[in-house]
């Protein structure tokens, strides 16, 4: 039985729904007879028949049948594909996602399966398709891998790894602290330098396309590539500002998720590049640390608003306290809303944030590590990666991941010539080695002209071979000087004239940078510090007692007024912005005051020194305009200009030393286009310049002091000598044979012809040539005969072509010349060094090391005949070198743990596919070669002192040795085609102070 | 073997008998087919081509029935069949979507934050059935008016056919019926 009010209803319904609009209310009046519930209810439901147009009628009636496809219910255990579905997973802008199970590799998968709103668009499907399938070549541990991208019973699916965990999004909700967002940036950072590498842009980086894998927090980015072809942005690539209002406002729930993550460029429809993910990885990152995303709105407008005004995010430590300076700073400028100063490839991005990852570290352990008023300074790592503790009785050693390969970027960007030398102090093995490939490339005899001053005495005072720095009392009866045992450094004094030396602090890791004789001779100043990390002052009794710290934060050696009250030094804060300050200070460390203030490239060297009126402090510093050389600055310290000390330019300075009647300085610096630290006097006021020492090695970084009276000066000194060898592996040493008998034959390179001859470089008089040679060491020819510094040559493998690298104004790059010398070409420009090339075995690529100012050196490659390079790695590689069958390229790596490793890469290039610890002695640089059968590497390994060849197996197996000398250094080596016999470049490296008299 | 066409014209004549347990039986082929049909239209037709529920349906009934056998009223039982089971599928696919939505899965994939129009379309699937159980209780045929024509694709005509009431009726009913709904899913 009908309702009779619901037939009422619909009586008047239909009745006035006849009527002409403007009837309609007085016929209700009538017709309600009173009802206002009925009339009100006829009312709205004419008001709803005015709106109905489309609903019901069309669009939902048109998706049913496309939902029906989509919708298709994949029950578990159905297959598709070689898929096996388990589980539906969820709802994804483009489709379904399920869990499967791949049939034919036994793994779990998760299938996205497209709908086909998206799909029958055959253009946009092709796009997509194309796009994805760059994507899906991305291999990298931080990006979703791609397994497939197909189509199986007319449905389009992408199959990837399958993340067990959670999502960011899901992971804001419970809190991260600063230490994990850094990390989880780091990670999303790493994924898109590989990304970018490959010009892929992700253009849609927020929490919820990234995933944290539960078992160990591994971080996955998702969705690569495919964020350009998601519904709402697929109609346009770009859309305009206007458009992306629109669709803010007529989809809120659509567009809200991603406009908080959109880059301002994004948000007014402009292309975008990579840039866009930068900022986007910002948004993610204040978010993590913040709590809330920095534009934070009520509506989609309002944020993006708050995204295209000019106004900045607010700053972070406005949310929280404990947010470093540093990390403020990346935030910010990762959040520029101008997109020409924001970061401008997320590869510097990712480098500031590992730098502050570790500076975070470097920080914390050593907070944890010594209470300052105990002897001695910071624990460290040493830069094998061993931990070493300062006290192995007590404190609490720990190990921070200090990077020594990065400390020594740090060290390249600051002072592109002064860490040759200054690498030298204190990083012992390995770091000295790495480096020991860059002071490699310059090692050049010192320019021509006279030799020393006729008078000068040199006189030796250590015969140990491990100083690395060294200062003399003002009385002249004392040197204090740093002696490297085993790695690790501690500080003897031994009294001049005397055999008779003791220890006055004990070993330990991290640098001693240099020391100081306070002007009473009572209290030893010294400069410590660990890896990557500021020096910290300290003063110690010259005649033994407990170590004080003074003061924090300082650069090099301390400068010390004439009355002894007073101290000077450089402090540098490293970074984007790099700034070097010349600070004042009581002799206790207190009442600091700038005295002068250094940025960008136009920095101070360390070690400024006070004038004996007391009056000026005299200081290197790069000179402009371009600030590619030095020269000596003089300081006024009650203010005023301050002024150069001599028109005269050196590569580099390192400290000086007044002489004490004020007629002028001596000063260790290196000639332009040299690379061996020499002593100079320089006159005051004229401003003179002569060179004291010529010696054919030099003196080391910021070594040199002077006694009161200026007759002694002191500095560490380093001698090297290198021999050619060729000896047949195994362990017989008595089979080798020496072939050369100069002072530094090959130290700059030796390697084997494909023909069996020896290709090398020797030193004859002034100039550093290649050389080829039969094996004994007969028929010597040399191809070069110009100026130009040439290292690491290799011969191709169908003996036409020799490349080298060779250094040119201020940087090394690739050259290629033919087997008889003749026709050089330069192959690569453009960075500071591209260093030891070596060629594929089909010999139409020449693969190299690229090192920039800004990041760490990756592999790289280039044609024979030039043009571009290519780059293979984005991750810290040196010295590879090619497998004989061409599938494989080993080179020197670091791993998280900052251990030295054999990476084993692709020839093609990307990540590493396997990893092999590497003794943390491996000698004299990375260099390796490969067995003729591809199946292990040879590296030259220092063991006591004593280096030899050993040979590690890709399979994993342990190395094993190859040679057996029970002497001497290997400082290069190359092995013949056959792998029977091996040229060697051997010989010895001592350090010793040597006391300088008679030079004025 | 009894054939598919022979099975669902025999079950087909069973129901229009008045026996409705051949209805539960009748589903199972109808629902196989309409997916079938329904994706082998995606991958030929052109892109932008719409698919038509309707269409669908018809297509299904011609390959599924038996044809000579049947009389004329069975493609109206059929096309109810169909719709109703159009209507079935599709809310309980909204409801699985919406589900998901509130992250109802064990593992989370990339679920944008964002409803995809598909999920917009199941809030608005599931509504209309809430709203349409309602109007059902209220007024049977209208409920079937709008079962048939929005979930079976059908034209006032055919619609008219399968109910055996006069087009103009169904004009009438669905027009308030949609009205109604529409008040109903506006004020709720």
């Amino acid at each position: 039985m009908p309702d009779p009010h619901w037939e009422n209803l619909k009586e008047l319904f239909h009745a006035a729904l006849a009527l002409a609009p403007e009837q309609r209310a007085a016929y209700l009046d009538r017709a309600s007879n009173g009802d206002a519930s009925l009339r009100r209810a006829v009312e709205s439901l004419l008001k709803s028949h005015e709106e109905t147009e489309n609903f019901v009628d069309a669009p939902a009636y048109q998706a049913a049948a496309e939902m029906l496809v989509d919708s298709a219910d994949l029950k578990a255990g159905r297959n598709i594909a070689q898929y096996r579905i388990v589980q539906l997973l969820g709802e994804g802008g483009m489709g379904q996602v399920y869990l499967a199970e791949d049939g034919k590799l036994h793994r779990k998968v998760s299938l996205k399966f497209l709908s086909t709103r998206f799909t029958q668009d055959h253009e946009r499907l092709r796009r997509f398709e194309q796009e994805a399938r760059a994507a899906s070549a991305l291999n990298h541990p931080n990006i979703l891998t791609i397994h497939e991208i197909s189509q199986a019973e007319g449905r389009w699916y992408i199959a990837t790894e399958f993340i067990e965990g959670e999502t960011l999004r899901e992971r804001l909700q419970s809190g991260i602290n600063i230490d994990d967002a850094v990390d989880i940036a780091i990670q999303i950072a790493s994924a898109l330098v590989a990304a970018h590498r490959v010009k892929i842009v992700h253009r849609d980086i927020k929490p919820e396309n990234t995933m944290i894998r539960r078992d160990d927090g591994l971080v996955k980015v998702l969705d690569f590539g495919l964020a350009k072809m998601a519904p709402g942005s697929a109609k346009a690539e770009v859309n305009s500002e206007a458009e992306t209002r629109r669709e803010a406002n007529t989809a809120p729930g659509v567009v809200m998720g991603t406009v908080a993550y959109m880059s301002p460029e994004q948000a007014r429809g402009d292309a975008v590049d990579e840039r866009t993910d930068v900022w986007s990885l910002g948004v993610v990152l204040y978010e993590m640390i913040a709590g809330c995303s920095p534009f934070v709105a009520g509506t989609s407008n309002e944020i993006i608003s708050g995204i295209l005004s000019k106004k900045p995010a607010p700053p972070l430590k406005r949310y929280s306290r404990d947010v470093p300076e540093r990390l403020a700073e990346i935030v910010e400028k990762a959040l520029t809303k101008n997109r020409e100063e924001r970061y401008q490839t997320s590869q510097d991005l990712l480098i500031d944030l590992k730098r502050l990852r570790q500076s975070q570290e470097l920080k914390a352990a050593m907070e944890r590590g010594s209470s300052w008023e105990q002897p001695g300074p910071p624990i460290s790592q040493s830069p094998s990666g061993e931990a070493t503790s300062l006290r192995p009785e007590g404190g609490t050693p720990t190990v921070p991941s200090a990077s020594s390969a990065e400390y020594l970027i740090g060290g390249i960007r600051r002072h592109k010539r002064g860490v040759v030398i200054v690498s030298a102090l204190g990083l012992v093995a390995l770091t000295a080695t790495i480096f020991g490939a860059i002071r490699f490339m310059n090692r050049h005899q010192p320019i021509q002209g006279r030799g020393h001053s006729p008078a000068v005495r040199i006189t030796r005072l250590t015969d140990t071979g491990k100083a690395t720095t060294a200062a003399i009392s003002p009385d002249g009866n004392y040197v204090v000087y740093v002696r490297e045992d085993e790695g690790k450094l501690g500080l003897w004094l031994r009294q001049v004239g005397s055999p008779t030396e003791r220890e006055i602090v004990p070993p330990m890791g991290g640098q001693i940078r240099a020391t100081t004789f306070s002007r009473d001779g009572s209290v030893i100043y010294y400069t410590a510090s660990a890896f990557a990390s500021p020096g910290v002052l300290y003063q110690v009794p010259t005649l033994g007692g407990t170590s004080r710290k003074v003061l924090e934060n300082i650069s090099g050696p301390v400068g010390l007024s004439p009355d002894g009250k007073h101290l000077a030094f450089i402090r540098t804060v490293e970074g984007a912005h790099h700034v070097d300050s010349l600070i004042v200070a009581n002799i206790d460390g207190t009442e600091e005051r700038v005295l002068l203030r250094r940025e960008g490239q136009a920095y101070l060297d360390n070690g400024p020194n006070w004038s004996p009126d007391g009056k000026t402090i005299v200081c290197g510093a790069a000179v402009g305009p371009d600030f590619q050389l030095e020269s000596i600055v003089v300081i006024p310290v009650d203010g005023g200009p301050e002024r150069w000390m001599t028109p005269h330019r050196w590569s580099h300075v390192s400290n000086t030393v007044w002489l004490g009647d004020g007629s002028g300085l001596m000063v260790l610096a290196l000639e332009n286009r040299t690379v061996e630290l020499q002593l100079w006097h320089i006159s005051y006021p004229g401003g003179e310049v002569q060179r004291v020492t010529n010696d054919l090695n030099g003196y080391l970084e910021g070594s040199l002091s002077i006694t009161a009276d200026s007759s002694v000066i002191v500095a560490a000194h380093e001698d090297r000598s290198s021999r050619i060898w060729v000896a047949p592996m195994g362990k017989e040493e008595d089979r080798a044979r020496q072939i050369t008998a100069g002072k530094f034959d090959g130290l700059n390179g030796v390697a084997w012809t494909p023909d069996g001859k020896i290709l090398c470089v020797l030193k004859t008089g002034d100039d550093s040539d290649i050389w080829l040679m039969n094996r004994d060491g007969t028929e010597r020819k040399q191809l070069t005969a110009d100026s130009a510094v040439k290292t690491r040559p290799q011969m191709s493998p169908d003996g036409r072509h020799i490349v080298f690298d060779s250094v040119h104004g201020e940087s090394t790059n690739i050259w290629r010349m033919d087997a008889d010398g003749s026709n050089q070409k330069q192959l690569t420009r453009g960075a500071v060094w591209d260093l030891g090339p070596r060629f594929t075995p089909d010999g139409q690529w020449v693969i190299f090391s690229s090192w920039t100012e800004s990041g760490a050196p990756k592999m790289e490659k280039v044609s024979i005949d030039g043009g571009d390079p290519v780059q293979l790695t984005d991750s810290w590689t040196v010295a590879p070198a090619i497998s004989p069958d061409g599938k494989l390229i080993a080179a020197g790596y670091f791993d998280e743990q900052q251990a030295p490793h054999l990476a084993i890469i692709p020839s093609l290039g990307g990540q590493p596919i396997k990893l092999l610890p590497l003794p943390s002695s491996v000698v004299q640089g990375f260099f390796f070669a490969w067995t003729p059968d591809s199946s292990s590497l040879v590296y030259a390994q220092k063991h006591n002192g004593v280096s030899n060849i050993w040979g590690q197996p890709i399979n994993g197996d342990p190395p094993r040795q190859l040679t057996n000398f029970k002497s001497d250094l290997i400082f290069g080596f190359g092995l013949s085609a056959d792998g029977q016999q091996v040229v060697l470049a051997r010989g010895t490296e001592t350090r010793d102070v040597v006391l300088i008299r008679d030079f004025r | 073997m009894e054939s598919a066409a022979h099975q669902v014209t025999r079950l087909l004549r069973k129901w229009s008998d008045g026996d409705e347990s051949a209805l539960d039986q009748l589903m199972p082929f109808v629902h196989d087919e309409l997916h079938r049909l329904a994706h082998r239209h995606m991958r030929r037709e052109k892109p932008g081509h719409v698919l038509q529920t309707s269409a669908l349906i018809n297509e299904a009934y011609l390959r599924l029935v038996d044809q000579p056998q049947i009389r004329w009223e069975n493609r109206s039982h059929f096309f109810g069949i169909a719709a109703r089971l159009m209507r079935s599928i599709l809310v309980d696919d909204a409801r699985k979507r919406n589900s998901a939505k509130r992250g109802g899965s064990l593992i989370q994939v990339p679920l944008d934050e964002a409803a995809s129009l598909a999920q917009e379309q199941a809030a608005n699937v599931t509504a209309l059935n809430e709203a349409l159980e309602r109007l059902e209780a209220i007024d049977a045929r209208q409920g079937q008016i709008v079962e048939l024509r929005f979930f079976g694709g059908l034209s006032i005509e055919e619609t008219a056919n399968v109910l055996q009431v006069s087009p103009g009726t169904v004009m009438r009913d669905w027009t308030f019926a949609r009205a109604w709904l529409r008040t109903e899913m506006t004020s709720t």
